[in-house]
């Protein structure tokens, strides 16, 4: 046995060095990795340091192995081991070094396709919620539509009441003169009620369903209706002025154009031209004639006809001679505010 | 004519009442509920129930007009402000003489009920 010289002592010294530096840098490495997993350049250095680690181990251990060798006297023995001990700890540390990148490829494309899929299910999930809201708010404006349906119902049954109980004609009148009103807003609502998307209906059904009342109500059941309407979809702001208008204008003509007229008939039109709609109610009445000295009278309806153009925005054309005629022109857009 | 009237709505249950009783039919109960329109139609046997489909409690008037046609066999009309396509097809199932849309014209009620006019569904 040779006594160790101080040269081997340091090598030894050196090598038990590189092992606890190699195994602290692998701890504070195992540290940050465990924070940042998600980042394949940690994972990458990582799995370095571990190669580091299995490098330093397996070079000092060739170096305490060649000292133990000389030391006992087996110095010819290392010397056929010592090319291999070199190539074993290259091939280690380039085959693990490898193995390292290519598994740092496989994770990072792994994450990505994880983060993928998170983003595809958030996204669902955002979907479906958005439907989900979207569909209260179509089930909440449907029962509001119904509420205000059933509570103008209740304002004409008290109209009904009433008109019941009174037994003046004209004041009979007038309270069926209100509940028709009262209806004709109703009856808005009614088509909101039943429409695809409870904010727009076609205006030809609402007129079909307003005259049909209003015929109801009078009773002129002899009366030509001829309705000429364009398909135009239009909402809450212009349906319910637009009503009300036809309904003064119409109860006029069944109140009092035919006294005496053989064929009597109603004419509505609707077209719409270049961002203006254009309305107009006649009818083959008698109409009010300066020579017999007839005026129109300036009655409420006459006022609600005044306001309600005004309210749309729009340009009012009365004609009297050769029955009545009412041209009332407006812009779509302006009152879909 | 006897008419029985189901209806949450007072005020429209009394509105029908009147019409009815000044065109000369007799009015003999208002019910707002399902059960109490049940015990009604079998005490008082009235020759028509006119129905609203919301009614107070959990079961609506289509149910209720139901049990009344085939266990008593009286007639139903419905008064309704549901007037979707879905609930129509399920009231008309059920075979009422009548169908009507809230609001309802109370003279057109009473001409329909009293008078023997038709109905308009």
């Amino acid at each position: 046995m040779m006594p160790m010289s101080p040269v081997y002592a340091a090598d030894i010294a050196g090598a038990a060095l590189t092992i606890a530096l190699s195994f602290y840098t692998l701890g504070v490495m195992r540290k940050i990795y465990r924070t940042r997993r998600g980042f394949g350049l940690y994972t990458y250095l990582h799995l370095q340091t571990i190669a580091l680690c299995i490098f330093a181990v397996s070079r000092s251990a060739g170096h305490i192995i060649k000292h133990a060798l000389h030391t006992f006297g087996y110095a010819e023995t290392w010397r056929m081991l010592a090319p291999v001990s070199g190539s074993i700890n290259s091939f280690t540390f380039i085959i693990f070094g490898i193995a390292a990148l290519m598994y740092t490829n496989i994770k990072a494309a792994s994450d990505e396709m994880d983060a993928l899929e998170r983003s595809k299910i958030e996204l669902m999930r955002a979907k479906e919620s958005v439907e989900k809201s979207l569909g209260e708010k179509h089930v909440l404006l449907k029962e509001v539509h119904h509420r205000v349906k059933n509570n103008m119902a209740v304002i004409t049954s008290l109209l009904d009441m009433q008109q019941m109980i009174v037994e003046d004609p004209s004041f009979k009148q007038v309270l069926r003169e209100c509940k028709q009103r009262v209806k004709s807003m109703a009856l808005v609502h009614e088509k909101l009620y039943k429409a695809r998307d409870f904010l727009s209906i076609g205006f030809k059904d609402y007129i079909e369903s307003l005259i049909g009342d209003l015929m109801d109500s009078y009773g002129n059941q002899d009366i030509r209706i001829r309705l000429d309407i364009e398909p135009v979809t239009l909402g809450l702001n212009l349906l319910i002025p637009l009503g009300l208008l036809i309904n003064e204008i119409v109860s006029n003509s069944l109140k009092h154009a035919f006294v005496e007229v053989q064929t009597p008939e109603i004419h509505v039109s609707l077209k719409e031209e270049d961002g203006r709609v254009m309305l107009e109610i006649s009818d083959n009445g008698t109409g009010i004639s300066e020579d017999n000295g007839a005026k129109p009278a300036k009655t409420l309806g006459v006022h609600i006809i005044d306001a309600l153009v005004g309210q749309i925005d729009g340009d009012l054309d009365k004609d009297f001679q050769n029955g009545t005629r009412y041209r009332i022109s407006f812009p779509l857009e302006e009152a879909e505010h | 004519m006897r008419v029985l009237i189901v209806e949450d709505e007072a005020l429209l249950a009394m509105s029908y009442r009147m019409a009815l009783d000044g065109g000369g039919c007799e009015v003999v109960g208002i019910a707002s509920n399902a059960a109490d329109a049940n015990i009604m139609a079998r005490e008082l046997a009235p020759d028509v129930v006119l129905m609203d489909i919301k009614l107070k409690g959990n079961v609506d008037g289509i149910e209720t007009a139901r049990h009344i046609i085939t266990r008593y066999n009286i007639p139903v009309i419905f008064v309704t402000g549901n007037t979707d396509e879905e609930t129509r097809k399920r009231a008309l199932e059920v075979n009422p003489k009548g169908y009507l849309e809230k609001p309802i014209d109370c003279e057109k009620l009473q001409r329909a009920l009293c008078m023997d006019e038709s109905l308009d569904t």
